[in-house]
């Protein structure tokens, strides 16, 4: 019955129109208040942009050190993370045995799906217990919220590193082990720069999922206003928080508006992140001729 | 070298992955410590009030399950309608679109939905639908629909394509209209894989904070209809006061946490199982 078919695809076509209409009615909303509000002034405050970006003047009142900050708190995270998430994929890709292989996916698995907040309150409690019985100066900080942010990207590290590890066509895999490599040298000299590309695309995508997160770093020492971080035991500010802050707590329009700018450039590097990570990974796919 | 380097990598492997016990055996830890005192009955309750020292947890626990049931509901209908009509359509341009349009949706922040929600369909609903609030579990659901399309769709559409990249051939041959074979032979087998596709997305709404948070009241009394303003686990947890350590309210939190993290794990196992299940067959 071709006439009861064309009903269905007229629904889903309702829905999907819906759907979009609803996403792009928001990104349009932030796009379209983001740019009418955004200029020097709200990101540098008073202060002469080129002092600022030099870090000879402290900016107080602008975004400016929101920025900095999410990008000092991104790099360091995957600072953290990367050691682990590549060690840990590689291991798994190369030398785990099958029944080791299910288990600790498993763990990567559950780990990748414990709720954000539930990372920040971990390191929370880590913190007000390490303070209580030892007198350490481990209160919130930069440094405790890129920890928590560096667990939270690590799966998705050691995913995309093992993923990319396995995907390398078994004649390359092969060819190096048949000339008499070991499997380490292997290793290093065949099999990871052939898939550096692709390892590179993932450090992106953790970045990417790194500066979008709010949960964790709420827990873990953002604040609303403290300039930009002296060293990593200092509190710090970071967008997506001074985001949650301002829409809470905006007093002016002056500072709704920069609630918007600061949404704007969130947008933006989260989808500039996102993009390198595609482009990446497509050339890589072209060039080696897979899939 | 050549022994050392496994070793090192199997000993980083297994810190990393002991990550999520040691999550768990701290939350575990501190809340057995509560069902030993005999305090455990101020938890477990409708009622939350400072004054008579009841912190019911079951009320942020209704609201979670309130909140990612409904967006759960929207979001499959969308998705489902976008994934089907991807198949069916023949309109390259269309198919494009809306595929890249849910990679986008997937790399938006979420904080950023909440924010411009907040500026678009709370004034938009609260002026056409009178509530009790402005902010109201309805809302929520939606911006957070919104979050799960991409989670679910491109699971769907792999496991469409999947599917008829095996067997379109063989039932083409065999006389189904592309429309026949899509209705009768893709969905009928495709449900496993849309099953676990959902559950995945009920683990990730379960888990969001920034869109329940912002979006959708954090009232702590029984919402009455969806117009009402709701708190779920995870913004009970957001909105601690972190000064007052020892006392019963932030310990009320440590049950929310154990609460959402089981869950969550029991969500992932199902998944799991469903796989394993899928695989034998």
């Amino acid at each position: 019955m071709p006439y009861k078919y064309k009903v269905y695809k007229l629904i889903f076509a309702f829905f999907s129109f819906i759907a979009m209409s609803l996403v792009y009615i928001l990104l349009g909303f932030i796009l379209y208040k983001g740019f009418s509000f955004i200029s020097f002034e709200l990101i540098f405050s008073d202060t002469n942009a080129i002092d600022a970006l030099l870090l000879k003047q402290r900016v107080f009142d602008g975004i400016f050190p929101a920025i900095i900050g999410t990008f000092m708190l991104i790099i360091l995270a995957l600072s953290f993370s990367l050691i682990f998430g590549f060690a840990s994929g590689i291991y798994l890709s190369i030398y785990a045995k099958n029944s080791t292989k299910r288990i600790v996916n498993l763990c990567f698995e559950l780990l990748a799906s414990v709720p954000s907040i539930l990372i920040g309150l971990f390191f929370l409690l880590l913190s007000i217990y390490l303070h209580d019985k030892f007198q350490a100066n481990f209160m919130p900080s930069l440094l405790l919220a890129s920890l928590a942010l560096g667990i939270l990207i690590m799966p998705y590290l050691v995913q995309n590193t093992r993923l990319s590890l396995d995907n390398i066509p078994k004649d390359i895999k092969q060819i190096g082990i048949n000339l008499g490599l070991s499997p380490t040298q292997n290793l290093f000299k065949v099999l990871l720069p052939y898939c550096s590309k692709e390892l590179l695309s993932g450090i992106f995508l953790s970045l990417g999922r790194a500066c979008e997160d709010t949960a964790v770093i709420m827990l873990t020492g953002a604040v609303a206003s403290a300039g930009i971080a002296a060293s990593v035991f200092d509190r710090f500010e970071a967008l997506p928080f001074y985001i949650y802050y301002l829409s809470t707590n905006y007093a002016d329009e002056k500072e709704l508006s920069q609630a918007f700018a600061a949404s704007l450039i969130l947008l933006f590097i989260a989808l500039f992140l996102f993009l390198l990570t595609k482009i990446i990974q497509k050339k890589f796919r072209n060039y080696y001729g897979y899939n | 070298m050549n022994n050392i380097f496994p070793r090192v990598l199997l000993i980083i492997t297994f810190i990393s992955s002991a990550f999520v016990f040691c999550i768990f055996l701290l939350l575990a830890i501190l809340c057995f410590d509560l069902f030993d005192s005999n305090i455990i009955n101020n938890f477990f309750g409708m009622v939350w009030s400072v004054e008579e020292e009841k912190y019911g947890i079951i009320l942020p626990f209704l609201g979670t399950l309130i909140i990612s049931i409904l967006s759960l509901i929207i979001a499959f209908i969308f998705s489902f309608c976008i994934c089907s009509y991807i198949f069916l359509n023949k309109y390259k341009t269309i198919n494009i679109f809306l595929e890249k349009s849910m990679l986008l949706m997937a790399s938006v922040p979420t904080v950023i939905y909440a924010f411009a929600a907040l500026f678009t369909f709370v004034p938009f609903i609260s002026t056409y639908i009178n509530g009790s609030s402005t902010l109201s579990i309805l809302v929520a659901s939606i911006t957070l629909s919104l979050l799960l399309i991409p989670t679910m769709g491109l699971l769907f559409l792999n496991s469409f394509r999947t599917l008829s990249s095996k067997y379109e051939n063989t039932c083409l041959h065999l006389g189904l209209s592309k429309e026949q074979f899509f209705y009768q032979f893709i969905l009928k087998n495709s449900i496993p894989h849309m099953l676990s596709a959902v559950i995945l997305a009920m683990a990730r709404a379960v888990g969001d904070t920034m869109i329940v948070l912002m979006l959708a009241g954090n009232a702590l009394s029984m919402p009455n209809s969806i117009l009402d303003s709701a708190r779920s686990l995870t913004s009970h947890i957001a909105l601690i006061f972190a000064n007052d350590y020892s006392s019963l309210s932030f310990k009320a939190i440590f049950l929310c946490a154990f609460l959402l993290l089981c869950s969550n794990f029991i969500l992932i196992l199902s998944i799991k199982y469903i796989q394993r299940k899928c695989n034998a067959i």
